[in-house]
């Protein structure tokens, strides 16, 4: 799976790292650079991929550059890590064209990305996207050359979404059609080895056609589709794929690369290309294509249906989305797994096999999109040991069921697919790190790992179990081809470092997945795509015998063998996967199904000669030794230029339009970069000396410096929020990193600050500086544990606690003060609705209590009419709704607040492809209030109660703006009711 | 990339079916075309294959494929689904071979065909033939379509090995120690790893085929050496001046012949060793004893590497270095030594690898120490 935007997660959580470690860390950063591709890897020790990424770089390249006739402008910059526990990569046009790749080995869940070698298939993917997103016609070049490259767009300044497009007009189309082809184009270069061939893709729309369940129209996939479904962002993957497969087979790949392909005449917008190369609109083709769809769908489950189908009993009334490995307790007669569905965060769950009642036993941190987390049991003492973090450095955790208290065992093992050893109690998994896979044994108390095994490079295991009596581990294997196979390890032989596989089952084109042993050991149960369905098959370990143990129509997986009759399966369905029991009972016949991808290849034959050419102009061998340290000064180059508008207010309250421009510099991955905004007012109300505005900002790492003189910004443009401020001001700013355990952190911020020729406070916009100079510092501790359930709109629970002390020091006199912040969330038993309680308080430690600088200001909702922050910023320190901005302070306070979010309320088709609305949410909420808590004479207390309604709205498929509109109503003891509305947009 | 005339030009020029123009316009071709060179290349081989096609079994799917087609036109005479239905009661293959053999017509026919699709898919690789249907019992496997598919070699990864040795928990632990640590940071082991000698040494193809040698290894992983190694005695014999001088003395180095011996009880550096304490209780110890008998320890003493590096004036050098006394006098350095860790690491095939290359040698140390960070 490749991850299209995750590129500033992936800097981030770089920068993380670079903060948590030692100082020499950013040094391991390494550069190579080639022809056409500039390569950052963040460890030496990554330097062994060195050859591999180069020469898969370079081959696709080739292939790429004679299929849609491309040249990249320069380099291509490509940035190797080793972040995540799975292989994924991402890709991205802008500023410059960038590659990420994280270097583990793929996933295997469900089969639903089948692919060889990674470098490879990443390579073959990411590089579609760069070619299809990049490549430009004149009028994009002038408009390149104009704006001094690609323009990011940047909430700060709103224009730039304008440029933005006239750069990249090919990025701001919906990601179903930027995957679609990538996917497609890969399958054939992997020699057929993908998605466009995949079973879980033929499944997928299979059961939507036997389901009657919906097939979103491509409005209805982004708005709808991608957030609400178990399958979330994959959709786009399964839509895009399916879509332009379609459209392959039925006319051919001519049109479809032409359709994709920015050559001069093509049109900008990529439904406006459709119509001029199909002539008829991508509405009404799409339209065509899920007719297609359904028919064939009901031919392949006719093909199914010509032999009886596998009938089964639905454990549960509900389905549980995603699915982890799954254990029957006997003795309770429970089965125990982890589950993942929208509404509700992932978490292990018992389910009551006679009555399929489900008990929440406890909540999994960072769950994996399709295997929830790894999981394992151990019956006698009742222990589940299960993963979480499980997309990154997994960490290995326990849970005992008879206290229900969970233990963190290992953190950042990077260990999954276990199995528990019921013989010695250990535990086993493979360990991914730095691109190999490692068999390990964890003995008990299970705080440390022991290698067994290390596999060569291009070779995974996976799904492993361990026999009843402990003599025998199984497991599928996969090679450098992508095939994989069913595999038999002796456990005292593999003690003993002897680590030779028997192959027990070669499945061929269809791997085999789950294996698991019966409680006897005497046989093993697994599933296969075999007959191009998922179902389960049954191995018997006497009679060296494979027999097949279901005909579904839609897929079997993950099967637990409950009695000698009997077994659990989890039934796939189009809302996720159903636990259903089916009997142990080989069926007559099983059929095969036809793929669609094997149609494209036979009908249209050019697609079987898409294979990269083998580039061999490169020493290989000699490239690791080229690596040199990554310095990202050396590597800072001006990305864009452009003009800016923005918004100025002197003291006299003169609102001016200052016009100017602004440069982005950065390096290549984006470590360190710096923008420069200069403007002037030509309005002469304004005094000369405030008619000039310039800004710089420049980040690197964990560092960042900011200067401004007579600061302007777009957003003072409109509204009553104003952040322009006349004077100059330079600060400097460190933000430190002390735990970084998704979801889980704490950070630091350090910050100092200087400002010269104020006329009001530099936090508070209607507070005039009593004084012209001001030094001031802030030291800020924060805890963070923000979750969401799948399908969210934004963070449902979890804790947030913050310690602040920041001091202002004015004429030779130190204003310090405190303050503390706590928020917590809970999930209700409504999907996607949640409680919040906040509660703050804060202190001036020393000063005269009357001076501005020893005071805390509050009111307003806090959102401009137009605004780029947070959209519900009534729930920041500062605000208080119902009453103006600042109009309340005091040296000391307390304030709490609750809110309760509602569902969202999603729209399945409002709008068009280039403009739709996504969802509307509200929120109410009640603000209480204290001021001068200490001094009964000079105390308020006031109260407020509002609602907030945000509606979310994408334009171009990449830009999400948002309208808000408030309301609230506060009050004060002896006082009128105060009321305020809320009109506010975000942009971006 | 090619247009199809020019591939079709190139396919006939390997069928040998172009005209003589036709030839000449595929050399020219293949001259100023390296994809078209790779593409005739490729379909030579290709070519090659066909000469196996027909000792191949075609795959049961598809004769059973021929078999369903021909059984059709039979189901037109009631005599011949009599006298199917009477045979498939008996077996299930025998009543289809016989309705080949009273169809030779259709058979010719059908096995034409079968060898064409037979070629196609070594062709295309599609259908694909690696899979018959029915190996699992009753079920008819999927299709599905394969191009060409990767390898190992396809991959092209740089001594993957030594990235490798970081996965040993063993090695982690021993790298990210304080004492590995300590003697990374260690000045007089970077002077020593400075040194010209002490790197002509481990540069030396004797000293690499030294520690290459299984019975270097054997001994190492002893053990008896183990436990020697970990002794104070040994420890502070390994300090001694007085052991050093020895080392490095021409006669120790000889002191396999009686005459040697002679001489290096004569030596003034081996009568103060020999009244060294450590030295004595490092002769007395069990350990020791059992290292002198162990039969991997002789082989090396006999050892023709064993014996080039010991009498190699580098080693002298280094033997005699004050830094590399300092080193030996580390508890760090000892507590290495002494760890479970440096025995795997010892005993670990790819540190054999290293131990052959200086190269090798140097990316680990220098990654170690970047593990370290």
């Amino acid at each position: 799976m490749h991850r299209l935007r995750l590129i500033p997660a992936v800097l981030a959580v770089l920068a993380g790292v670079r903060l948590g470690a030692p100082s020499g860390l950013a040094a391991q950063f390494e550069t190579i650079e080639t022809r056409d591709m500039r390569l950052v890897f963040t460890s030496p020790l990554q330097s062994y991929l060195v050859p591999q990424v180069a020469r898969s770089f370079e081959n696709s390249l080739q292939f790429h550059r004679r299929l849609f006739d491309y040249t990249p402008d320069g380099p291509i910059n490509v940035l190797m890590h080793d972040l995540w526990h799975y292989g994924n990569a991402g890709a991205s046009p802008i500023p410059e064209n960038h590659i990420t790749i994280g270097i583990e080995p793929y996933s295997h869940d469900y089969e639903s990305a089948p692919a060889p070698e990674r470098m490879t298939s990443s390579l073959n993917h990411e590089m579609a996207h760069i070619v299809t997103v990049d490549k430009a016609t004149g009028s994009d070049r002038f408009y390149r050359s104009l704006f001094f490259g690609k323009v990011t767009p940047n909430p700060e300044v709103p224009p730039s979404m304008l440029y933005g497009y006239l750069t990249t007009p090919r990025w701001y189309a919906p990601r179903w059609y930027l995957e679609g082809i990538a996917v497609y184009l890969e399958t054939w270069m992997n020699g057929g080895l993908g998605r466009a061939i995949g079973p879980y893709d033929e499944m997928v729309f299979r059961t939507l056609v036997l389901d009657s369940a919906r097939i979103f129209d491509f409005v209805g996939l982004e708005s709808e589709g991608t957030t609400i479904d178990f399958q979330v962002g994959v959709n786009s993957y399964l839509y895009g794929t399916r879509f332009v497969s379609y459209l392959g087979l039925r006319y051919g790949d001519d049109s479809l690369i032409a359709w994709y392909n920015r050559t001069e005449g093509s049109r900008r917008y990529f439904s406006s290309q459709f119509r001029h190369v199909y002539g008829r609109s991508l509405e009404d083709e799409w339209g065509r294509w899920i007719a297609w769809e359904r028919d064939w769908q009901a031919a392949n489950l006719a093909a199914i249906r010509r032999h009886p189908v596998t009938v089964f009993r639905a454990l549960t009334d509900r389905t549980l989305g995603s699915v982890s490995r799954a254990y029957y307790d006997s003795a309770s007669h429970a089965i125990y797994l982890g589950i993942r569905y929208p509404g509700q965060v992932a978490h292990l769950a018992s389910i009551d096999v006679a009555s399929g009642k489900i008990t929440n036993l406890a909540e999994i941190l960072g769950p994996s999109g399709f295997s929830v987390t790894a999981l394992s049991y151990d019956p006698a003492s009742r222990t589940l040991f299960f993963t979480t973090d499980n997309a990154d450095w997994r960490n290995l955790c326990a849970l005992d069921l008879a206290t229900g208290r969970t233990r963190l065992l290992i953190r950042s093992g990077r260990i999954g697919d276990l199995a528990f050893d019921p013989a010695d109690r250990s535990l086993w998994g493979v360990r991914h790190d730095n691109g190999f896979s490692t068999l390990v044994r964890i003995p008990p108390p299970y705080h440390e790992w022991h290698q067994i095994e290390t596999l060569p490079y291009g070779r995974d295991l996976f799904d492993l179990d361990i026999s009843p009596d402990g003599s025998t581990l199984i497991g599928s294997m996969s090679e450098i081809s992508g095939s994989q196979k069913l595999v038999r390890m002796n456990v005292a032989a593999l003690e003993a470092k002897d680590a030779t596989p028997e192959v027990l089952s070669d499945f061929g084109d269809w791997p085999p997945s789950n294996f698991v042993f019966s409680p006897d050991g005497k046989y093993l149960f697994g599933s296969s795509y075999y007959s191009g369905v998922s179902n389960i098959y049954r191995y018997d370990l006497t009679r060296q015998l494979m027999e097949p143990l279901s005909n579904t129509e839609t897929g079997f997986f993950k099967p637990v063998p409950v009695s000698a009759d009997s077994l659990v399966v989890f039934r796939y369905t189009a809302r996720g996967f159903v636990p259903s029991m089916i009997p142990n009972v080989v069926p007559d016949s099983v059929s095969a199904i036809r793929f669609l991808g094997n149609e494209i290849a036979a009908t249209r034959p050019e697609v079987q000669s898409w294979t990269p050419p083998q580039d061999s102009s490169l020493d290989l061998d000699s490239l690791p030794s080229a690596a040199r340290t990554y310095r990202s000064f050396a590597h800072l180059s001006l990305t864009s230029a452009y003009p800016v508008v923005e918004g100025y207010q002197d003291l006299a309250g003169t609102n001016a339009v200052a016009f100017g421009a602004r440069a982005n510099v950065s390096d290549q991955v984006g470590a360190t970069a710096l923008t420069l905004t200069a403007s002037y007012s030509p309005d002469r109300a304004i005094a000369s000396s405030e008619r000039v505005h310039l800004r710089a900002d420049f980040q690197s790492w964990n560092w960042r410096v900011t200067a401004a003189l007579n600061r302007a910004d777009f957003y003072d443009l409109f509204g009553p929020t104003r952040v322009s401020r006349r004077g100059y001001s330079l600060a400097v700013q460190y933000k430190g990193n002390l735990l970084m355990d998704d979801p889980r952190s704490v950070t630091y911020t350090l910050r100092l600050a200087g400002y010269g020729h104020l006329a009001t406070l530099p936090q508070y916009q209607n507070v005039a500086s009593p004084v012209d100079r001001l030094v001031s510092f802030s030291g800020d501790l924060a805890y963070g544990s923000l979750r969401r359930s799948l399908g969210a709109v934004e963070d449902e629970l979890g804790t947030e606690a913050r310690a602040v002390v920041y001091g202002n020091y004015v004429g030779g006199t130190l204003f310090p003060l405190l303050h503390l912040d706590l928020s917590h969330g809970f999930l209700l038993p409504l999907d996607h609705s949640s409680l919040w309680l906040r509660a703050s308080g804060g202190s001036a430690l020393s000063g005269n209590r009357t001076n501005a600088f020893a005071q805390f200001f509050f009111g307003g909702f806090g959102n401009n009419w137009v605004d780029y922050r947070e959209i519900r910023q009534f729930r920041d320190i500062e605000s208080f709704p119902g009453v103006g901005i600042d109009s309340l302070a005091g040296p000391n306070y307390g304030r709490a607040q609750a809110e309760w979010v509602l569902p969202p309320l999603r729209f399945r088709r409002v709008g068009i492809p280039s403009f739709y609305l996504r969802w509307v949410d509200l929120a109410f909420f009640t603000t209480g209030l204290m001021t001068n808590v200490d001094q009964q004479a000079a105390r308020r207390t006031l109260a407020s109660a509002g609602a907030q309604l945000d509606c979310r709205l994408v334009t171009l498929s990449h830009l999400e703006s948002t309208l808000s509109i408030g309301f609230a109503v506060a009050h004060a003891a002896g006082a009128p009711l105060h009321s305020a509305g809320m009109f506010s947009f975000k942009i971006m | 990339m090619l247009t199809r005339d020019q591939v079709a030009l190139i396919q006939q020029e390997i069928d040998g079916a172009n005209t003589p123009e036709g030839s000449a316009a595929v050399r020219s071709l293949m001259e100023r075309d390296p994809e078209a060179r790779a593409l005739a290349a490729e379909l030579r081989r290709v070519a090659g294959l066909f000469e196996q096609v027909a000792d191949r079994e075609p795959p049961a799917r598809l004769k059973r494929a021929v078999l369903d087609a021909l059984a059709q036109p039979a189901r037109a005479s009631p005599g011949a689904v009599l006298r199917w239905a009477a045979q498939a009661l008996r077996f299930v293959i025998t009543p289809m071979e016989d309705a080949i053999m009273t169809k030779r017509a259709v058979l010719i026919g059908s096995a034409a065909a079968a060898v064409v699709i037979v070629v196609a898919g070594l062709v295309t690789g599609f259908p694909p033939l690696g899979r018959d249907a029915g190996t699992i019992g009753g079920v008819e496997a999927a299709a599905r379509y394969h191009g060409k598919v990767m390898t190992e070699a396809d991959v092209s990864v740089k001594n993957p090995e030594i990235q490798a040795l970081f996965q040993n928990d063993q090695i982690l632990h021993l790298v990210q120690s304080d004492a590995f640590h300590q003697v990374m940071q260690n000045q007089a082991f970077r002077e020593l790893m400075a040194n010209d000698a002490f790197r002509q040494v481990m540069a030396s193809d004797a000293f690499r085929q030294l520690l290459a040698s299984d019975a270097f290894r054997q001994v190492q992983a002893s053990d008896a050496f183990h436990e020697l190694q970990a002794s104070d005695a040994f420890h502070q014999m390994q300090a001694n001046a007085a052991f050093h001088q020895l080392l490095a003395q021409d006669a120790f180095r000889q002191m396999q012949s009686a005459d040697a011996m002679h001489q290096l009880q004569a030596n003034q550096a081996f009568r103060e060793l020999q009244a060294n304490d450590a030295f004595r209780q490092v002769m007395a110890s069990d350990a020791f004893r059992q290292v002198m008998a162990n039969d991997a320890y002789r082989q090396i003493m006999a050892n023709d590497a064993f014996r080039q590096v010991m009498a190699s004036d580098a080693f002298r050098q280094v033997m005699a270095s004050a830094a590399f006394r300092q080193v030996m006098a580390t508890d760090a350095y000892r507590q290495i030594m002494a760890t479970d860790a440096f025995r795997e690491l010892q005993a670990a095939e790819a540190f054999r690898a290293l131990s052959q290359s200086q190269a090798l040698s140097q990316a680990f140390m220098r990654e170690a120490m970047r593990v370290q960070m």
